[in-house]
């Protein structure tokens, strides 16, 4: 549909202009979560980042030479699933033996990016828009970057708000989700520059 | 659509599962062996060399050193506190509930909790190094009231018990029902420490217990139980200070070892020293009579109040 894209473009583009967590508002449950804290947050967009690039890679391969030859579309999103639970899996493995810290500081969350939305997302618009190989990798990538990006922005933004003065109604996760609409709004800015949706 | 859809779309999701699941059991195996690493206890007293990869509490028995734990692991009941003097890693989310601020500053961890990935070294009390794991016979099981049993375990290898009055051992119980795992709880020990062929306990039934619903419905005479002890520092300390026990329920079986054997040992003593004894107990599980009869005829000097 667009192999005018250049994967440079494509990649730049889904960290800024089409993010996947400022406009698809997609992978919101740990967006919200775990940007509580700078540091865990920063460890899980590295999580997401390393398996929205895997996970892309390996759906397109699985989505090209199985799927599409054996006419089985209607599979798409079961055979996407168990490919990101699968390395998910062995991330967490990986992870714990090479820096128990990071596995520490991440907690729960790690096996969750299995359930991220983001991450299924991204495989399913890298299918919907037939980005080939070497697009599909840059597209992955740059979308965890954008996500990574949009959490750690946020983590900050809400260290900030902490010790600012909040109507209390609002505190916790409602100005949470304002301080996220602000942020959406402040990326629309970058919409012009690029466009790939 | 044909029917070859019907056989192709089942194999190719086993198929895709099945691939997957493999390079997992590589990782895992490549990334999770680890190789031995050397458990260095109370500085220098005893070490130890073990395959790394499982907790320290499972790593620790099986090498014959048993930590007790109530929970068998699942850091729930807080007791396989050791004092860790080598780097592990920071205090996990499951550690904190049972940690306080102290114990922190002293690096107190729960064994149940730590991978063995290092060499490590660690200090726990001396008597734990005397722990053994023990092979026991149901000698008899008796019922003291209409919930509390007392079940006598006559010991097969080794075939004595090292103990203080007052200590207690970690009964464990094989699979049943529904319970797929074994169970392990503890229990003080009712016998005096110069009976050591048997372990006495008294289980009352808990609602919904694992271990004591086992005890109190499918246990028999005869049946084969395993145990580790003693443990525990609540115990008769050799004074001829004047003693206050308060027990109520089965929480009297400690206090029946120390009775006794405070009343064993001052029989060789001329001074007539004369002990306080209170005991809490509701008059619905247990009589002034039947406790009098069961547990302290022999004790002439035993004060003994009933409380409602």
């Amino acid at each position: 549909m667009r192999p005018d894209v250049t994967p440079l473009i494509l990649f730049i583009a889904s960290i800024f202009t089409s993010n996947i967590l400022l406009s698809n508002f997609l992978g919101m449950c740990s967006f919200i979560s775990v940007s509580k804290d700078f540091k865990s947050s920063n460890g899980l967009g590295l999580a997401v980042t390393l398996t929205l690039t895997i996970t892309t890679a390996l759906n397109w391969l699985v989505y090209k030479y199985v799927i599409l030859p054996l006419k089985l579309e209607y599979l798409t999103y079961i055979v996407f699933i168990i490919v990101i639970a699968a390395v998910v899996q062995v991330l967490e493995m990986l992870i714990e033996r090479i820096s128990s810290s990071l596995y520490m500081a991440l907690g729960i969350f790690l096996p969750l990016i299995t359930v991220n939305c983001a991450i299924f997302g991204v495989a399913l618009f890298m299918q919907l828009r037939n980005y080939d190989f070497i697009q599909s990798v840059f597209f992955g990538a740059g979308s965890g970057l954008g996500w990574w990006l949009a959490i750690v922005t946020l983590a900050a933004i809400r260290k900030k708000v902490d010790v600012a003065p909040i109507p209390s109604a609002l505190k916790g996760p409602g100005i949470t989700l304002i301080t996220i609409g602000f942020m959406a709004m402040a990326f629309i800015g970058f919409s012009g520059m690029i466009s790939v949706q | 659509m044909d029917i070859l859809t019907f056989i192709v779309a089942p194999m190719v999701l086993s198929l895709l599962s099945g691939a997957l699941a493999f390079i997992i059991v590589l990782v895992d195996s490549l990334v999770n062996n680890y190789p031995d690493f050397t458990i260095d206890i109370n500085n220098g007293r005893k070490k130890l060399t073990a395959k790394g990869g499982s907790s320290l509490l499972v790593t620790l028995s099986s090498q014959g050193i048993f930590i007790p734990s109530a929970c068998g692991g699942k850091a729930s009941c807080g007791a396989c506190k050791v004092k860790i003097e080598s780097d592990v890693g920071v205090i996990l989310p499951t550690e904190l509930p049972y940690l306080s601020e102290e114990e922190k500053k002293d690096n107190i961890r729960l064994a149940c909790q730590i991978k063995l990935k290092n060499n490590i070294r660690l200090s726990i009390p001396e008597d734990l190094l005397y722990v053994k794991q023990f092979d026991a016979t149901v000698e008899s099981i008796t019922d003291l009231t209409y919930d509390i049993k007392q079940i006598k375990l006559k010991l097969l290898s080794p075939d004595s018990i090292d103990f203080k009055a007052g200590q207690y051992v970690q009964l464990i119980i094989p699979p049943y029902g529904q319970i797929p795992e074994k169970t392990q709880r503890a229990y003080s020990m009712s016998n005096t420490p110069s009976d050591n062929q048997h372990a006495e306990l008294l289980i009352r039934l808990v609602p919904g217990g694992l271990l004591t619903t086992y005890v109190h419905k499918f246990m028999q005479v005869n049946e084969k139980v395993v145990f580790t002890g003693p443990f525990g520092d609540f115990f008769l300390r050799d004074t001829k200070a004047e003693m206050i026990c308060v027990a109520g329920g089965s929480g009297m079986a400690p206090i029946k070892s120390i009775i006794y054997d405070r009343f064993y040992r001052c029989h060789s003593r001329t001074t007539g020293n004369t002990y306080h004894f209170c005991l809490c107990i509701t008059k619905k599980k247990i009589t002034k009579r039947s406790c009098k009869n069961n547990f302290f005829i022999y004790l002439h000097e035993f004060m003994y109040v009933c409380s409602k």
